[in-house]
């Protein structure tokens, strides 16, 4: 049994005392629904990483009104490009990152989410985002700071954000290129 | 267009030639090593220009932030100092930062070159020395104070200034047939802005410079107290290495204009000697904090010349080496670079997002360097032997720092603002300048806080006449090393107080011309009698 199998059977054992949920409604509850699919050749972000971005987006975003629906897939396209032009400490740190938050320890411990972040509600995922902003540990702020970096600059690289905050994208230029 | 197959190789696709002799190999392709290549290259030097980034040229360059971030920047324009607390923005292309800077041109303050000149020794720099000098580069590209009127976010800092009597000027811009876009930072669309892209590298090519991208200069070939020559490993299209030492390089001079963090590193990856411990030390930054104001007209500080108007009132306001002195400037806003420094979430950050265009931002950099207590901060490598910047934040740094937020959010105030919002993790929009006041005296004094930033590294390779106090002498010539030269920002032993390509300019056509001259190169006209 790994490390991280063994940390996620304790979660398990302690929830299963403190919940009453049988372990089967745990296990149950615990599965993902897959992240969703594109033909993108993803270098650093799992399906792990990817569901949980698909999660974080819309508490992110709030209630901007974007033109047209913000495309989880492609802001998972842009944050693996990203990712994949940093230097490898940069990345190794963002891997440790995306393992802590996709283990059910971290989930439960750092972000209080207790089944999965599929089933977390926008509230409970806003709130845990609150607390790592404010956190007395550097760790936490430097990870929140890192999460906030990565998907909102994504999201406003896109063209169909720009009208929601007043900006008509670049000039257009006629047969100026020398 | 000038780069072709004969001339430019590119390590991600071409097969690296395993051996290559010159006369002279520049590693890094901006403000220092464009000058140089062209200089040495002019000369009849045979030169071998290596650069770690991407060759990309104008009809690359689509104004926009998503692609240019990843194909322009070190580390998509969010490397950071080793503890998180100060993001770097730094060019890695052909042209360097000199292909994203925002094209402010100043010639370096008398007060820095004096005291150089008094606690470095350094020789031959003084404004006097210089000013030829000044003069050939600002003819060269075509430097001079821009004409057009600033737009509305430039504007509002002379109309705050104007209002509180404090002095302030127009910016020198380095640019030809500038259409007055707002995108400099992502490389210029038109090839207006005169970036070594489009100026010194295309006539080194000319005359005879080959150009090698996505290499990487791994570590200098010492044999004793002499440099052979370099090897160079290979990168992918994402900047990776691809392997390792593919190709030695052995020159008659090797001269590095890596740049501050990375001519440093070359250096230390190749244990280079530092019998006095100063190699990568004293790096500079021009600490930078910033607020943002509400204004009642929209402002759309995307377009426009991103740099107009500047305010120098407390750059020198307790004397050269007192309370850290700043200058004001402001930057240019785009949504990813914005939408990233408002680091907040839901509600608080889309309401935060829904008054963009109507925001205005005042930057302040810190002149750091100068006071006893202000260090600098030190290159190291990591476990890869990639560098990173260890800087610290000194108390007297964050008195300056607090300083500067009061001195722009005060005139943001006198230039009309609605309501200003410092940059800081704890800070809120205030409406009334008592209000903001109050704020910024108690706002606190951490790092992960206080959001600071630099578009400015300096330092690391410190020239002077002791070799206990510097890495070169003032020829730029290593202190143990023959054969040795850095001509890049990181000569600097202090930062200069103004944006540094001018300065970098300068220093780099007198060092390379006395170059020209020692390798008996026919140095031309022009450069010969300055």
């Amino acid at each position: 049994m790994n490390r991280r199998k063994f940390i996620r059977n304790m979660i398990s054992a302690s929830v299963l005392s403190l919940g009453g949920i049988s372990a089967y409604q745990y296990y149950q509850q615990t599965l993902l629904a897959p992240a969703q699919k594109d033909d993108f050749d993803y270098q650093f972000l799992n399906e792990q990483d990817r569901i949980l971005i698909e999660v974080l987006i819309p508490v992110f975003i709030a209630d901007m009104p974007f033109q047209k629906p913000i495309q989880s897939t492609l802001i998972a396209n842009n944050i693996d490009l990203a990712i994949s032009l940093l230097p490898e400490r940069t990345q190794e740190e963002l891997r440790e990152l995306f393992n802590l938050l996709g283990s059910a320890f971290g989930r439960l411990v750092f972000a209080n989410v207790w089944l999965n972040w599929q089933s977390a509600s926008s509230q409970t995922i806003d709130e845990f985002l609150a607390d790592w902003r404010e956190s007395s540990f550097d760790l936490l702020q430097v990870a929140y700071k890192g999460l906030h970096k990565i998907i909102i600059g994504s999201i406003y690289s896109e063209e169909n954000t720009w009208s929601a905050i007043g900006y008509s994208g670049p000039p257009l230029l006629s047969g100026t290129e020398l | 267009m000038i780069y072709n197959a004969q001339n430019t190789k590119n390590y991600a696709k071409d097969e690296p030639q395993k051996e290559i002799h010159c006369d002279v190999v520049i590693i890094g392709s901006g403000a220092g090593g464009g000058i140089t290549a062209e200089v040495l290259a002019r000369s009849g030097l045979r030169v071998i220009i290596v650069e770690e980034g991407p060759l990309r040229t104008s009809k690359d360059f689509k104004m926009q932030e998503k692609q240019a971030y990843a194909d322009l920047y070190h580390e998509v324009a969010g490397r950071q100092t080793l503890d998180k607390g100060i993001q770097i923005l730094q060019g890695r292309n052909v042209g360097g930062s000199t292909t994203v800077n925002w094209t402010s041109s100043f010639r370096t303050p008398k007060q820095t070159l004096d005291y150089w000149q008094e606690q470095f020794s350094i020789k031959g720099l003084s404004q006097e020395d210089l000013s030829p000098w000044f003069s050939w580069v600002e003819k060269r590209l075509n430097i001079s104070a821009w004409q057009v009127p600033p737009n509305k976010n430039n504007q509002a800092l002379a109309d705050g200034a104007k209002k509180l009597k404090w002095s302030f000027g127009v910016i020198s811009r380095n640019v030809n047939g500038c259409a007055n876009l707002g995108y400099c930072g992502m490389g210029c669309p038109i090839n207006a802005k005169q970036s070594m892209l489009v100026t010194t590298i295309p006539t080194a090519i000319k005359d005879g410079a080959n150009l090698i991208t996505r290499a990487r200069a791994e570590s200098l070939i010492l044999k004793e107290k002499k440099v052979e020559g370099v090897w160079l490993s290979s990168m992918n299209e994402k900047g990776q290495i691809k392997q390792k030492n593919v190709t030695k390089i052995i020159a008659r001079k090797v001269v590095l204009s890596a740049g501050a963090i990375g001519s440093p590193s070359i250096m230390l990856r190749s244990n280079a000697p530092d019998p006095f411990n100063t190699l990568g030390k004293r790096t500079f930054l021009h600490p930078v904090t910033a607020s943002i104001a509400k204004m009642e007209d929209k402002v759309d500080a995307f377009y426009g010349a991103p740099q107009s108007t500047y305010s120098d009132e407390f750059l020198w306001r307790d004397g050269v080496s007192g309370e850290l002195g700043y200058k004001m400037e402001v930057p240019p806003m785009h949504p990813v670079i914005s939408s990233t420094l408002l680091i907040n979430h839901g509600k608080r950050h889309a309401e935060l997002m829904k008054d963009f265009a109507f925001y205005q931002a005042n930057l302040a950099l810190l002149r750091d360097g100068f006071h006893q207590d202000s260090i600098g901060g030190q290159v190291l490598l990591d476990n890869n032997g990639y560098p990173q910047l260890d800087y610290q934040i000194s108390e007297t740094l964050w008195r300056g720092m607090r300083s500067a937020l009061l001195s722009m959010t005060e005139l943001q105030f006198a230039a009309g603002a609605k309501s200003v919002l410092p940059l800081h993790m704890d800070a809120t929009f205030n409406s009334t300048w008592a209000e903001t006041k109050s704020q910024i005296e108690n706002l606190s004094t951490k790092k992960l806080r206080w959001q600071t930033m630099s578009a400015h590294v300096m330092g690391g390779c410190g020239m002077g006449s002791d070799e206990k106090n510097s890495v070169v002498n003032s020829s730029g010539k290593h202190h143990q090393l023959d054969n040795l030269l850095v001509i890049d920002g990181s000569l600097f032993p202090t930062s200069l107080g103004v944006n540094p390509q001018l300065t970098i300019y300068s220093i780099a056509v007198k060092l390379a011309s006395h170059l020209a001259v020692e390798m008996n190169g026919q140095l031309p006209e022009d450069l010969i009698n300055l």
